[in-house]
This record gives C-alpha cells, structure tokens and sequence, in this order.
C-alpha cells in the first residue's frame, strides 16, 4: 500500500457556499504535505472531512485504502495522531493534558517511558518539569507542543497537525519542523501559511488554487 | 392521630394579604415584577386547587389501576417537560426519557414502598401517590440540569469531543468527560442540599409528617429514607437517559446530529 490518502471528485458545500468541486488529492505513504491557504479558504474543514467529522455530499475518501465510511471510521481513527490548533480541555496540569490520549484503552500499550519524553521534549525545546505545572501557568505555544509532543508518541501512520505554528516563534518553528518532518514512516499532514513550516514540507497543496474559488 | 387544624377560606384570604408586602416594596424600587409575582401567585392557587381536587378522588377510590395510571401520566409530563426545559428535541428524548423514567421510579418505588415499609397494598395512594410524585420531581430538576449540560456541552466543545475520538478514543471514553461533567453539574445542588438538611430547613416532608400528626422521629426516618432513594433515583434516570439517547443522537462518524438541539441554541 502506497497511497496513505486519496480523494477523487469531492464536492462539499458549506455554510451555503461550494468549498470544494470535484476536488482532487493523493497523499503517498511517508509523505509530509502542507495545507496552505487564506482563511476561509477551508484548511480545517478539510482536516475535520478526512477524520469523518464533516459529511460531504458527492465523491470518494480513501485512507490507507479504505473508504472513509461509518463501518470502518474507528478503525481510521484508530490509526491517526491528531491536534487542534486551539485545545481548551478541563484539566489542572500540562502532566494531564500531555498523558490524555494514553488512557484511551488502544493507546494504553503505547504509554512513553520516561527516556522517550525526555527526548522528545529537548527535540522540542521544552523542559520535562513543565509537565508538573499547572495549566495556566504554560503559554499556548508551550501547550500546543505538549499535545504535539503526546501525539507523536502515540507513533500512528497519519499525523494530523491544525496550524501548529501559530503560537511559536520563529526558532520553534524550525525545532518543530525538524522534529516532526523527520519522522520517516510516518505520513504528516499539516495545515499552515508560514514559509519557514512550508519549506520542511514534501509538498505544499494551495487550498487557493484548488478549491471551488479557483 | 390527631388531625391537623383546617384553615378557613376566610383565613387562607388572610394569609393572601401577606402579599401586599412584596407589592410595596416591588412598587417603591420600580422593579416592575409586581405582575409576575401576582400571576405566580394566581398560578399556584389555581393549580394546587387541581391537584387537590384531583388528589381528592385519586385518596377517596384508593384504586391500584387509578393509581397506576396517575403515575403514568405524571411520568408522561414529566418527561415531556424535562425535553422542553432542557432545550432538547422531542423526536430524540422523549422516549428514551419515559422508558428511564419508568425503570428508575418503578425500581426505587418498589425498593422504598415494597422493601423497606413493606406496604401490604403497593399502590396504597396515601404512600404510592406522595412518594413518587416527589420522587419524579427531583428527577425533572436533575434530569434537565444533566441533560442541558450533556448536550450543550458536547456542542459547544466539540474540538474537544473530536480531539478524543481523532486520537484512538472509543465513543464511549469519548464521552466519559461530558457525562462526568453533567453528572457533577446536576448532582452537586442535591449532595449540597443533603449535607445541610436539617440545619438550614426543615425538608418540607418532614414538616409535612410532623403537622399531620407524625412524632418526629418517624418523619426523621421518612425523611432519611426520602433523600436516600431521591438520589438514587434522580441518578438512575439521569444516566439510563443519555445513554438511551445516545444510541439515536449521533450518526455513523459519531457527530451530534444537528437536529438534537433546539435551533436557537446550536452554535
């Protein structure tokens, strides 16, 4: 299996407009894709189709060669990492936020050891200790990588990442795309309009040229 | 048993004057709820006079199959209402709301009037009709705090509900935290009012027991056994009722149908 996602003629309309029409899309197995674009122009939607979160009307979802349908929807899931790009979750500590998604009963075997966390987080530029902190004490960048930071140690095949270099400078940017576009089995799908995210990428998609807009 | 004092027609007139006070006050600050408040009071006169009329004969016939079915049709009501005052879709809730009505209260009304006084007459009016109609109106006040909380929760939060299920969450461990939060919102007033019953009110069963000629003690125990099975049941029919619904509210991906909230409050 080569192809880790594929859309064939996607029409979807929203909020009383046509976002896509006969939309197109291949995405290889491994391969690292940026999703640019103005807003509005449906990055995000885009995300929430793949993952089975917004319906569309006309056209074809593979991923990993099954079609995205409600039969095998948690079976796709079950195979994708996936952060927002603004997470409010009702928690105290950073500890709580970053060891979430390893309570979920799949996840449990996947729980990190301590030398995995140490790494990933001087990858990542963040201190261990931050995990001991209380929420509002860690900026949203800081926030934002803690949940990189956990769903890349869930070690699925499709890392899904919603603007994840809106909250980051321009040094974090860097430490991050090296980090995640460095991940070699893994298919990364980002959305982002920043040229320092942008140039790690295999491939940036223009959501402007390809969208019904264009 | 010595029976309570009566209060006249001419007495009850008297004790409506009590409310000239709040009119004065409501009048001098301008705070214009002088119609609201008379309305209120018409209301509550006009419908206690029904119920008392309707008690009346539901006591004088003390029949099991009338009984029974005044307890349907407040179980009926009660439902409808929580759907209504929970903002919430009839075609969703209502059956799943009277089906968790029914197992809760027929449960806890067996337990309490079955098990525990051991009536020889289960549908005796004089313990069947009181105790279950209090019961079922703290499952409406519970029910709606749980069920808006739920529902509005998930969706408002819905990045939140995806984040979960987009990271290997089953559905159910997707729903773990709203239904936690819905369960702390509706059940923290009643564990509150648990803890301070006594010391700031008398509950208004006890009060009710002693004035009809009860020695405290036996209403202590009512009482006791009145909060004790209140929480049970408010809790039952909370939980049998979202997960009832929510076995018809999601589509296939998992996403809260659109139709599940009442318009005006889908974000």
């Amino acid at each position: 299996m080569y192809t880790m996602i594929e859309i064939k003629d996607l029409t979807l309309e929203f909020d009383g407009h046509k976002l896509y029409d006969r939309f197109g899309m291949s995405i290889r197995k491994g391969e690292k894709v940026t999703l640019a674009g103005e807003s509005g122009t449906g990055k995000t939607t885009f995300i929430h189709l793949l993952l089975g979160f917004v319906p569309f009307e006309k056209g074809e979802i593979q991923i990993m060669g099954q079609p995205l349908h409600a039969d095998n929807i948690e079976q796709i899931r079950s195979s994708t990492a996936y952060v927002p790009q603004e997470l409010h979750l009702p928690m105290t500590t950073a500890g709580e936020l970053f060891y979430m998604p390893f309570s979920f009963r799949q996840n449990r075997a996947r729980h990190p050891g301590k030398k995995a966390i140490q790494k990933i987080f001087d990858a990542l530029g963040l201190s261990t200790a931050l995990l001991g902190k209380n929420l509002d004490e860690v900026s949203g960048g800081q926030k934002q990588r803690i949940a990189i930071a956990s769903a890349l140690l869930l070690e699925k095949p499709l890392l899904i990442l919603d603007e994840p270099t809106s909250s980051l400078d321009s040094r974090s940017i860097e430490r991050l795309a090296n980090l995640v576009f460095n991940q070699e089995k893994r298919t990364v799908l980002s959305t982002s309009h920043n040229p320092l995210w942008a140039k790690h990428a295999d491939r940036t998609y223009n959501l402007d040229d390809h969208g019904a807009n264009a | 048993m010595e029976q309570t004092l009566d209060i006249s027609y001419l007495n009850l007139f008297l004790g409506y004057l009590l409310l000239a006070v709040p009119v004065i006050i409501f009048y001098h600050f301008k705070t214009g709820l002088i119609r609201d408040s008379l309305i209120a009071v018409g209301r509550m006169t006009l419908q206690l006079f029904v119920v008392g009329l309707y008690l009346e004969l539901l006591f004088e016939y003390n029949n099991a199959w009338i009984n029974a079915l005044w307890w349907i049709i407040m179980v009926l009501i009660a439902a409808f209402t929580i759907v209504r005052r929970a903002y919430l879709s009839l075609r969703f809730f209502l059956i799943p709301l009277i089906i968790s009505l029914i197992i809760s209260l027929a449960l806890i009304d067996a337990y309490f009037l079955g098990i525990i006084i051991r009536l020889d007459e289960f549908f005796d009016a004089r313990y069947f009709i009181p105790i279950s109609g209090i019961l079922l109106g703290n499952c409406l006040k519970t029910n709606i705090l749980g069920l808006n909380t739920f529902y509005q929760k998930l969706n408002q939060e819905k990045i939140r509900y995806r984040y979960y299920l987009a990271n290997g969450a089953s559905r159910s461990e997707a729903l773990r935290p709203f239904m936690r939060e819905a369960l702390k919102t509706a059940f923290n007033p009643l564990i509150a009012s648990i803890t301070v019953i006594g010391l700031i009110s008398l509950p208004g069963m006890m009060t009710g027991q002693i004035l009809g000629g009860s020695s405290p003690e036996v209403a202590i125990k009512y009482q006791i056994m009145l909060m004790l099975t209140i929480f049970v049941a408010t809790l039952l029919s909370v939980v049998i009722t979202i997960t009832l619904a929510n076995r018809f509210v999601f589509d296939g991906f998992g996403n809260m149908k659109k139709q599940v909230l009442k318009k005006n409050l889908m974000g």
